[in-house]
């Protein structure tokens, strides 16, 4: 029954990453990822994995791609009307790296996962069954023991970024120089 | 006990001593946005750079006292500090430094906000010494992430050149690339070792299965750690500008203001060789990784000295011309990393350690003198007006005496091989090739010789073009227009001068004792400071 419903949700998820590649339109792409941002989810939860299924839910199907649908609508992209010529080939070479790329992947894991004992693997899954304690427990807790430092320093990166954010951003008149808050007001 | 109680009786083991660096680092950043937010429209501002510069002194100072434990876990496991790393940090903050020095030159002329550009470079700094220490991927991935973001946004800081923008953009999108490679590898080791931390990575491949939360094991399938390291390796190779993934380094060096290049072309270099050299520690305690991984670095290293070199050969441009100089050189460093991975497979037990330690020490010592070098190249280059065209520099010597012999100087010792004995730039090379040919890379060694030949080419080029080319009217003009747009302040160019005239005496000083490096190294590991 799991592998089915794999088969299928593996079929729809490749299905809605081929209608992000191939879509021109880029609300379109954008509603494609949000599809596979989706079926994302229902694998994590296949695994057994909740917690992760629903951030993966919020965080990306709901908030990031609203985000991207907003820079998408405000830059209001048309197609490019010329390509120039040595671009021309870009799509074709880039597909063919990506395709070699995913065959040595491919292969690799073939050759190598050979290695991957049966009982190794029933002893995963005894663990993940022996796992009573929601996983959201566990991971917060981990969150803020063993990983807290990491977990405090994401802080900081968000700063780095806000900072990062407020530079690029802030308008400028023709001189150059800043718009500050205290002139518009004035 | 329930959880909560589990967690509320959880202290986290880390003692506000170790981590004084990082504290005295985030207060000193947190300083320059509330004194930039207090002070009024001009004037208290120009005191921001001395709030950055102090900050990164008091830290290089708190880090040569030794508060944090040598060579012993701490913070939860999560930092590690060693020779490499303490050395590679001091070295990050003096980058840093410079171009707090250079800062207000820019500052003032090209218009930008100052005070997000001094926060930003201690946050390089920052995040530069968190990598160099971490000893915990996640740590490291954020660290790193806190650095390339503070670069992207140094780099296209002045809005009004459409170079730096699209130097910034170029940078910004390749490097987001590059961090989604390097986070689906610390995901593939994460998911065969069931750990994030290097000496808990190390003990997993040690004994060849994973504990279970169970209390059962499983076999370790060790193809996913080699798959992870391919694609950590990728990540960090982008960073290190290394080839073939050194596309942006010309752009960006090209577009980027020079105090942006200097921490580009040292401060992030040296963290993520620190980590790199943190990550193949770990991992080399399983044989069949040294033999993937040592064709993998090793083609890396072949195409970056070969590439790096005959690219340099036929720029114009000084700033592009010192982009792929730095492919060439991180190459030669690349080149040691291999040894170091492969070294597992031919010595064992002490004798492997003492050997390790001293490809650890050739690799240090050879990232300080790189930094000190093109530090004093681009810094002389900064101070005449001499980051655009090489026609500038024609006669140089005949206006301008000191900053010609600085920067022959510079190129001599980027050049290292065989003209010029007693600088750093040698030294580094010649500990640098002494263990490839000891550790039986004899062809690899051969042809690192052989770049190094090539490169004197370019870089004697220059000194040519100093002191034995017919001043021009127009090589004058030139340094005078680029020049102009950062215009002078005296303060600021003196400091420059000072600091430019260190790295010349560090240039013969660790040429004549490199040892003297590992002397202060040995000082912070026995703590006499303290």
């Amino acid at each position: 029954m799991e592998l089915i419903i794999y088969y299928t949700l593996f079929a729809i998820t490749v299905g809605f990453a081929l209608g992000v590649l191939l879509n021109k339109n880029t609300v379109k792409s954008a509603m494609s990822l949000v599809g596979v941002m989706i079926c994302l989810a229902a694998n994590f939860l296949l695994m057994r994995q909740e917690f992760v299924a629903f951030i993966q839910i919020i965080v990306y199907a709901g908030a990031i791609m609203v985000l991207f649908l907003f820079v998408i609508m405000l830059l209001n992209l048309r197609e490019r009307e010329t390509t120039p010529w040595y671009l021309r080939s870009t799509r074709f070479w880039g597909g063919a790296l990506g395709l070699t790329f995913f065959f040595v992947m491919a292969w690799g894991l073939q050759v190598f996962s050979a290695g991957t004992t049966e009982p190794a693997m029933a002893a995963v899954q005894a663990d993940l069954a022996a796992r009573n304690t929601p996983e959201i427990t566990v991971l917060s807790t981990k969150m803020i023991t063993h990983y807290i430092v990491p977990f405090l320093l994401t802080s900081v990166l968000l700063l780095v970024a806000v900072i990062g954010a407020i530079v690029m951003a802030r308008r400028q008149d023709e001189d150059g120089n800043e718009i500050l808050v205290e002139d518009e007001v004035a | 006990m329930t959880t909560l109680a589990l967690i509320q009786a959880y202290v986290p083991n880390i003692h506000p001593a170790h981590i004084m660096p990082f504290l005295v680092m985030l207060v000193g950043a947190i300083l320059c946005l509330i004194f930039d937010a207090m002070s009024d429209k001009q004037g208290s501002r120009d005191l921001l750079p001395w709030v950055a510069g102090s900050t990164l002194v008091a830290t290089i100072m708190s880090l040569l006292i030794g508060f944090m434990p040598y060579n012993r876990l701490f913070a939860e496991e999560t930092f590690r500090a060693d020779t490499f790393s303490v050395l590679g940090s001091i070295t990050i903050m003096l980058a840093c430094l410079l171009a707090v020095i250079m800062g207000p030159a820019l500052v003032s002329r090209r218009n930008i906000p100052s005070g997000e550009f001094y926060t930003l470079i201690v946050f390089v700094a920052f995040g530069g010494m968190t990598m160099a220490l971490s000893n915990e991927l996640l740590t490291a991935f954020i660290a790193l992430e806190i650095m390339s973001l503070s670069l992207y946004v140094l780099t296209g800081i002045d809005r009004r050149s459409s170079r730096a923008s699209e130097a910034a953009f170029k940078y910004f999108i390749l490097g987001a690339f590059a961090s989604a490679f390097l986070v689906l590898g610390i995901g593939f080791i994460f998911g065969a070792t069931h750990t994030t931390h290097l000496h808990e990575i190390a003990a997993v491949l040690g004994e060849g299965s994973v504990d279970l939360v169970n209390g059962g094991a499983a076999a370790l399938n060790p193809i996913w750690i080699f798959v992870g390291f391919a694609l950590l390796f990728v990540g960090m190779c982008f960073k290190l500008s290394l080839a073939p993934f050194h596309m942006w380094a010309p752009d960006v060096y090209e577009g980027a203001n020079t105090p942006t290049v200097v921490m580009i072309a040292t401060s992030s270099k040296i963290a993520a060789f620190a980590l790199m050299v943190h990550i193949v520690a770990a991992l080399a305690r399983w044989d069949l990784f040294a033999e993937g991984a040592t064709y993998l670095v090793g083609f890396v290293a072949l195409v970056s000295m070969i590439w790096g070199n005959l690219g340099a050969l036929v720029q114009s441009n000084f700033k592009r011309m010192m982009a792929y100089s730095s492919v060439a050189q991180t190459g030669y460093m690349a080149l040691a990393l291999m040894v170091l991975i492969a070294l597992p497979g031919q010595l064992e037990g002490a004798k492997l350690a003492a050997a390790e330690e001293a490809i650890k020490n050739a690799i240090v010592l050879y990232l300080v003198g790189y930094t000190v070098m093109s530090a004093l190249a681009l810094g002389i280059a900064w101070l005449i007006g001499g980051e655009g065209h090489m026609a500038g520099y024609r006669g140089l010597v005949f206006r301008n005496p000191i900053a010609a012999t600085g920067m022959a100087v510079a190129m001599f010792s980027l050049v290292g091989i065989g003209f010029t004995p007693p600088t750093i730039g040698f030294m580094g090379k010649f500990y640098l090739f002494k263990e490839a040919v000891q550790y039986n890379f004899t062809a690899l060694a051969a042809i690192a010789v052989v770049t190094s030949v090539i490169s004197a080419f370019y870089y004697l080029n220059l000194v040519v073009t100093m002191f034995m080319r017919e001043e021009t009217e127009e090589a004058g003009v030139r340094l005078a227009c680029m020049r102009e747009q950062t215009f002078r302040l005296a303060s600021s160019d003196a400091l420059t001068r000072v600091a430019m005239a260190s790295c010349t005496a560090l240039i013969f000083l660790l040429g004549f004792f490199p040892n003297s490096l590992f002397l202060i190294a040995d000082a912070i590991k026995e703590g006499f400071l303290r």
